[in-house]
């Protein structure tokens, strides 16, 4: 893990909220679907939020309604101190350029009928990048940031000639090639092999070093969170329940759900097999109109009264490690 | 402990227009009756292809299929394929499918589709079938009542569950495991594991254990067998395998695991995996070997027995014993 790199906040991002309608049947009620539940976060310029939990939490959403892929409900989002949260889009431009997005799945993220080249240069055409000899040039300088090469070798290729690790690096190649300050990366490693996961997880942070981004590295691994950020974020059921430094919160967990989770996980070791595991059982639960309560306390171990009745608030046990759990009530 | 299958000289290769891919090649390794050996490697290594050849589930692009396979005495290479679908198939070995969870039939209840092996392989009606589907169910820790419910109804673990309840309604002896928590949440594929063991335990079952994650492999592994490029390049007990694999790939492989209680620098193995048409000459991974020297260019290695451990490299030609 590296130190702080900067006190210079990127993107500050508050009480955020996405809620999706859904409609039961043709002519059926319809609900509120709560994804994204008032989540707070701030990103320093050149540092790394992972942003951790299981699928349907929500970290998806999330990070598409800072994208401002999806609109937000509630709540703000305030990009080097500008705030975004509802600017329309056609004034959005400068932000599609400063903030950019690597998808977990490279094979469904690339036009199979594209070159590799031509796949990159699409941002610099909607972005009026002119002439087309600029563009390549772009492109191909992309393509060496992500060590595709010979650059001339890739870029004539298709989709379907490269390996999943390539073809995620051209997914990264297009996420750099507007120069971002932010780059949401979505599960990048999540469907490659351990050691091209590890490369690709190193290729990203010499970029960071490099072209002082600032990231946030979605995922369900808790494993490689302090190995490529500062920060951790866990993501319980559209809430965020405890964040704070990667090192505090895997050495400290502090809500039960953290602690589930780092029970959760294996290391190689051969006393593995000789026990039975401690996990909460259940499912997470159903976002439609869920309960003012901690959404974990179903499945808590701990779970006190109050947790099925109250939401939890959070509280800054120590400095910036934040636990939203009524266990810790000051 | 005795073994329950023998597994020598297994070979699988495909028929491509560009020539074999040779997926399993010369594949040897023992499973121990109430033992899990897990099969490790990465995606493209063979791993698959392995399991569907012990179970000989083949493809039409067979190119060459031999080897022996021997359970419990018997060599089932000798019998026909209607002996081994009726003697050997979901009977004595059965196998959960990698993302099987996701090919559940949606319009048939999940009891049907449980019972449905026992009606075919054992002629069973179909009210006992679901009766025993019924005993399998709860066996998985679902209520049994969900017989009767439709795989929409479920949710990823209880799929997971069902699906497992599918391969043991048969009462096989050995469980072929193909990645059976792939897609599933970090306390869901925990919670399978723990399942994964108490059956093992209750039903007294041999595991073979496909995965590519290691930190999981030692859920359940009492040894190891690494598997790259078709070849089985090492064979080891958990003890050694998770403390000090010997294999120089098995070596690399380790230290790109990220872990949440040690610290290590992580380290990824450059190159990219071989094509299996035409795989390297000697041993197939050479070319990525930072300890390689002449002969491991020329020669394939064959497996050294050192200290009671099975490894495919030059290295230990003279530590055998």
């Amino acid at each position: 893990m590296k130190e702080s790199a900067s006190n210079e906040v990127l993107l500050k991002v508050d009480k955020l909220s996405k809620y999706f309608l859904v409609k039961r049947g043709l002519w059926g009620p319809t609900f509120t679907l709560k994804a994204v539940d008032k989540v707070t976060l701030e990103l320093r310029k050149r540092e790394s939020i992972s942003l951790v939990g299981e699928s349907g939490s929500g970290k998806t959403t999330l990070g598409r309604t800072i994208l401002r892929l999806e609109e937000p409900n509630g709540g703000r989002i305030i990009f080097e101190g500008k705030d975004i949260t509802h600017t329309p889009v056609e004034e959005l431009k400068w932000y599609r350029r400063s903030a950019s997005l690597v998808q977990q799945d490279p094979y469904g993220a690339m036009p199979s009928h594209f070159t590799i080249a031509r796949i990159l240069e699409e941002p610099l055409m909607v972005h009026g990048i002119e002439p087309r000899e600029e563009r390549l040039e772009r492109v191909y300088k992309a393509l060496e940031q992500v060590r595709l090469t010979p650059v001339e070798d890739f870029a004539h290729k298709y989709p379907h000639m490269l390996s999943g690790g390539q073809l995620q690096r051209v997914a990264i190649a297009r996420a750099l090639i507007l120069n971002p300050k932010l780059i949401i990366a979505d599960e990048p490693v999540s469907m490659l092999d351990a050691s091209v996961r590890i490369e690709i997880l190193y290729l990203l942070q010499e970029l960071q070093d490099k072209l002082n981004l600032s990231f946030i590295y979605i995922t369900h691994d808790l494993a490689t969170t302090r190995y490529f950020s500062q920060w951790i974020y866990i993501m319980y059921a559209g809430h965020i329940v405890e964040r704070g430094p990667v090192d505090k919160v895997l050495r400290n967990p502090l809500h039960p759900y953290t602690v589930a989770l780092l029970n959760a996980i294996p290391d190689p070791d051969p006393e593995n097999r000789k026990r039975f595991r401690e996990v909460p059982p259940g499912e997470p639960p159903s976002l439609i109109n869920p309960p003012n309560a901690c959404r974990f306390a179903p499945r808590c171990p701990k779970a006190m009264e109050r947790c099925h009745k109250e939401e939890p608030v959070e509280v800054e046990i120590e400095h910036n490690h934040w636990v939203k759990c009524w266990l810790y009530e000051p | 402990m005795s073994s329950i299958l023998s597994v020598s000289n297994l070979r699988l290769y495909y028929r491509t227009k560009k020539g074999p891919v040779k997926a399993v090649d010369d594949v040897s390794f023992e499973l121990r009756k109430g033992e899990t050996l897990a099969i490790v490697g990465e995606s493209g290594c063979g791993k698959t292809s392995l399991a569907k050849a012990l179970l000989r589930l083949l493809p039409r692009n067979v190119h060459t299929y031999e080897g022996s396979i021997v359970f419990n005495g018997t060599e089932l290479m000798k019998l026909s394929n209607e002996e081994f679908r009726k003697k050997i198939l979901w009977r004595k070995i059965s196998m959960v499918f990698q993302g099987a969870q996701n090919s559940l039939n949606p319009v048939l209840k999940v009891g049907f589709q449980v019972a449905e092996p026992l009606m075919v392989h054992y002629g069973m009606n179909e009210k006992n079938a679901f009766r025993k589907a019924e005993e399998a169910i709860k066996l998985v820790g679902i209520d049994k009542t969900f017989v009767n419910r439709y795989p929409f109804e479920l949710s990823g673990g209880m799929k997971q569950r069902v699906v497992i309840a599918m391969a043991l309604v048969t009462k096989p002896e050995i469980v072929i495991l193909d990645e059976p928590t792939s897609a599933l949440d970090v306390l869901t594929q925990a919670n399978i594991m723990n399942l994964l063991k108490r059956l093992k335990e209750e039903l007294k079952l041999s595991y073979i254990f496909i995965t590519h994650d290691i930190a999981l492999s030692s859920e359940l592994a009492d040894r190891v067998a690494v598997m790259y490029a078709g070849h089985l390049v090492e064979v080891a007990y958990a003890e050694t395998f998770y403390r000090e694999p010997l294999h120089p790939y098995s070596k690399k492989l380790m230290a790109s695991v990220p872990t949440l209680r040690s610290e290590k620098k992580l380290e990824y193995i450059p190159g990219t995996p071989p094509s299996l048409i035409e795989p390297p000459h000697g041993c197939r991974f050479h070319p990525r070997c930072p300890y390689a020297f002449d002969k491991c260019r020329r020669e394939t290695p064959p497996m050294f027995s050192v200290k009671g451990e099975l490894v495919r490299c030059w290295l230990y030609e003279r530590e055998r014993q």
